[in-house]
């Protein structure tokens, strides 16, 4: 696997590796190295399928990051290949003139994490999420369990008790420091 | 209406007699994988009732209820699953740290009534309930289950030294262990002072030892000691005992208290002065005495403490060695008094007279005189020159080792070379056989009649000794002692036979008839127990506080018999422990006030 990422070396800037298993490799790539080397990889090597494409939201380095896990099916191993694009103008190149599929995930990454890619056929296209005014929810600025206390509602007659407060009631448990 | 819907009964009818278009879900059912994650599954009788599985939930789907009475180490209350929130994602199985909840592979059920889908798994009954497929955890776990380990000095060496055994925690270290609690609270049931134990771990945690210290205070004025040698029932029902090692409560309180070289600046009481011009009187500086005395004195009590010996601890002081609970940690704690206001009569055994002027001149007292009395071992020889008893042995060497007192005898009992048997199995016959080996025996002998497991010593304080080259003979019951002609001590012993006895109760060693072993030795110690000892108080008096062996009896204020006087410790209690002591007094601090009519 390293040999191969000497290749890709050889043709692009890699930022870093990490041979996270034998079968799966990790490169980093800048952003204007992107399109080209993923179409290097469809048209030379075996890596010509798209098995996954997503995001992750790495809010304190203001950034996020395009994950394509790309496949060889033949020789069994995978190579992840990560970008960074910035946060605040989050825009990236589409892929689906490549990979038909990429269209889904470039509609769920616009719609989960307000990543846009220009050009890609259904973007701005309601998947999950209808009718949805919030910021988008995958970004970790989301607060998840205030939309949920919001948006759902605790079924009647929930009662909840705090072990702690039931052990230490049941045993009389004080404080002598204070007057409680 | 429209013309379609006021038509469309028609067209039902119409294919009344056609195939139904529903398939029967038996067709199609299939069986779910091994590991599919379904309704929820629990050991109703295995749970503890900690909340953790309520607490990891992100979707609030887990509620506490009530379900049974709340014991050491139970809650008593169950989860409860609301499926209209869960999302199935069986954090809380991976969480649970006894290992009793699930999820099973069941996942189909139609009810019209919504209500249904809220249960307590496992009370509840499901036809679920027994399915081992599905998702049970056990392969990985989201809590640490093995302690931060504590360095020690090292066992080969450490007979030669008085110096402490237990280094403690760095605070890197403490940290770590104290981010391991879940505060579930369990253990403060088992405290017996109920101490505010997962709020002063999560301080530590947080790093606010300031904090820690006070909440620690609440209910305990000798944590250090507590910190060092607590008997420590805490832990046995830690919620991580279950599965792994419980949380070091006992060593995460050493650590908070050793923060502090003198904690008179820190420890910040704010108590109304409720016994402003009222006296008490308390015999005996031990923990119990030291409690009564410390919170009273913080409320305004003018409060004189007799203590017989030159030193306050009492069995903290002068039965547990300083390898385990060093002077300067109890001198720590004796300040704490002084600090409060406390008037400390050292070296001022109390006797029938004074026992009585201090009923007159004092508004209450209290008495928490501990066992001052070893039991005899009750076996031919045992007058012999070179038995002693542990409580005297271990007396004698601290008053020797750590006052100016001039009672004792400039010479130890145990000498360098000498071989020394000690006979018992509780803490003191371990502390007896320890300082033996410090004084330079050269072997030493613990002698024991049932079996290992059935020693009342702390596990740990076996596991030391045994590392410090301690024998440990055991199911050996003393016969007899003889004096040899070349004027050493021979311990004739019969091998025991350990025979059921009633149902919960230890196995019983019975002596196998015919059989006699010798151990000879220099030195015996015997160690097989303490009494009260009562006889510096008049009959009457005895008579009037005390069953006819020297029991006090108190009532739930902890006040005796005789109106007025109170007592704690030991000599009430039958846990004989430190922290039991400790909570006897805390009994007392509330009922004095309580008696004077003060709130
Ligand atoms: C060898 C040994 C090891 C132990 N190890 C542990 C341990 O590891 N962990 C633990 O939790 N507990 C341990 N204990 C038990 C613990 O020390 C006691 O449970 C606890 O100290 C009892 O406290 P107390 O207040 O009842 O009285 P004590 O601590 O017994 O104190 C009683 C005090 O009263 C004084 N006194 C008695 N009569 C009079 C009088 N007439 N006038 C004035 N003063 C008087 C005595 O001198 C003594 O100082 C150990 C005990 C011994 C003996
Ligand atoms: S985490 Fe486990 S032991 Fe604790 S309450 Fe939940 S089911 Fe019971
Ligand atoms: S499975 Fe997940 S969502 Fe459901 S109760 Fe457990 S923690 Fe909550």
């Amino acid at each position: 696997m390293n040999e191969f990422v000497q290749e890709i070396q050889a043709r692009f800037e890699v930022l870093w590796s990490n041979p996270q298993r034998p079968d799966l490799m990790q490169i980093g790539v800048r952003q204007v190295n992107a399109l080209p080397l993923l179409t290097w990889l469809k048209s030379n090597t075996g890596y010509f399928i798209l098995n996954h494409f997503s995001a992750v939201d790495w809010i304190e380095d203001g950034e996020f990051q395009l994950t394509y896990l790309l496949t060889d099916y033949a020789a069994r191993r995978s190579l992840m290949v990560c970008v960074r694009i910035d946060r605040a103008a989050p825009t990236a190149e589409s892929v689906h003139h490549l990979w038909p599929e990429a269209v889904t995930y470039e509609q769920e990454m616009f719609e989960m994490f307000g990543i846009s890619f220009p050009g890609s056929p259904r973007q701005g296209v309601d998947l999950l999420l209808e009718g949805w005014e919030d910021i988008p929810p995958m970004r970790r600025d989301f607060d998840t369990a205030a939309f949920a206390e919001e948006a759902f509602g605790f079924r009647p007659g929930r009662t909840h008790t705090n072990p702690r407060d039931r052990v230490a009631i049941a045993f009389g448990q004080k404080g002598f420091l204070h007057d409680h | 209406m429209s013309l379609k819907n006021a038509l469309a009964p028609f067209g039902i009818w119409a294919r009344a007699l056609a195939r139904p278009y529903t398939i029967p879900v038996e067709d199609i059912m299939r069986a779910p994988a091994d590991r599919y994650r379904g309704w929820h599954t629990n050991d109703a009788e295995a749970c503890i009732g900690c909340g953790s599985c309520s607490d990891i939930c992100q979707n609030a789907a887990i509620d506490m209820v009530v379900n049974r009475d709340a014991t050491k180490g139970d809650t008593g209350l169950r989860p409860m699953v609301d499926y209209g929130r869960c999302c199935w994602c069986a954090l809380c199985v991976d969480v649970c740290p006894s290992g009793s909840l699930g999820l099973s592979s069941e996942y189909t059920w139609v009810d019209k009534d919504p209500e249904v889908f809220r249960y307590v798994p496992g009370v509840d009954k499901k036809p679920w309930d027994d399915d081992t497929k599905g998702w049970h955890g056990g392969e990985w776990d989201l809590i640490n289950h093995d302690r931060v380990p504590m360095s020690m000095l090292p066992g080969e060496t450490r007979g030669q030294t008085w110096a402490e055994v237990v280094l403690g925690y760095s605070e890197e270290e403490a940290q770590r262990e104290a981010a391991r609690c879940l505060e579930c609270g369990i253990c403060t049931a088992a405290c017996p002072a109920h101490m505010h134990i997962p709020e002063y771990i999560g301080a530590i945690r947080d790093g606010n030892y300031e904090q820690a210290v006070n909440l620690i205070y609440e209910t305990n004025p000798m944590p250090e000691m507590c910190g060092k040698v607590c008997t420590r029932r805490c832990e046995d029902v830690c919620a991580h005992a279950k599965q792994g090692e419980p949380v070091a409560i006992r060593w995460l309180k050493r650590f908070a208290t050793e923060r502090f070289d003198d904690l008179r600046e820190v420890i910040k009481a704010d108590v109304a002065p409720i016994g402003v011009g009222k006296r008490v009187a308390v015999i005996g500086g031990g923990p119990s005495g030291i409690t009564v005395a410390y919170y009273l004195a913080i409320r305004g009590f003018e409060v004189n403490l007799y203590e017989a010996l030159p030193t306050l601890g009492g069995a903290t002081f002068f039965g547990i060695p300083k390898y385990r609970f060093p002077m300067p940690s109890l001198e720590k704690q004796v300040d704490m008094l002084r600090g409060a206001g406390v008037k400390l009569h050292v070296n001022s055994p109390v006797d029938a007279a004074l026992f009585e002027e201090l009923r007159s001149t004092h508004d209450a007292v209290f008495i928490g005189a501990g066992l001052m009395r070893g039991k005899a071992m009750r076996v031919e020889g045992e007058d012999a020159p070179g038995v002693v008893n542990a409580l005297t042995f271990l007396l004698e060497h601290h008053l020797r080792n750590n006052t100016d007192s001039d009672k004792v005898s400039k010479e130890p009992v145990v000498l360098p070379g000498m071989k020394v048997a000690v006979v018992g199995g509780g803490n003191t016959a371990i502390d007896a056989a320890r300082v033996s080996l410090r004084l330079g025996a050269s072997e030493v002998v613990i002698s024991y009649r049932r079996r290992k497991e059935d020693m009342p010593a702390d596990w740990e304080e076996i596991e030391d000794a045994e590392h410090e080259n301690i024998q440990i003979d055991v199911q050996a019951i003393p016969l007899r002692i003889e004096q040899t002609p070349d004027g050493r001590l021979d311990l004739i012993w019969g091998p025991a036979e350990m025979v059921a006895d009633k149902p919960g109760a230890r196995p019983k060693p019975v002596l196998v008839e015919g059989v006699e072993n010798h151990l000879v030795v220099d030195r015996i110690i015997g160690a097989i127990g303490q009494g009260p000892n009562l006889r510096w108080l008049s009959p009457e008096a005895q008579g009037t506080i005390a069953d006819k062996w020297g029991w006090i009896k108190v009532n739930e204020d902890g006040m005796t018999g005789m109106p007025g006087v109170f007592a704690g410790g030991d000599l009430v209690n039958e846990t004989a422990d430190a922290i039991s002591a400790i909570a006897d007094g805390l009994r007392v601090v509330q009922g004095i006030p309580r008696w004077l009519g003060l709130q």
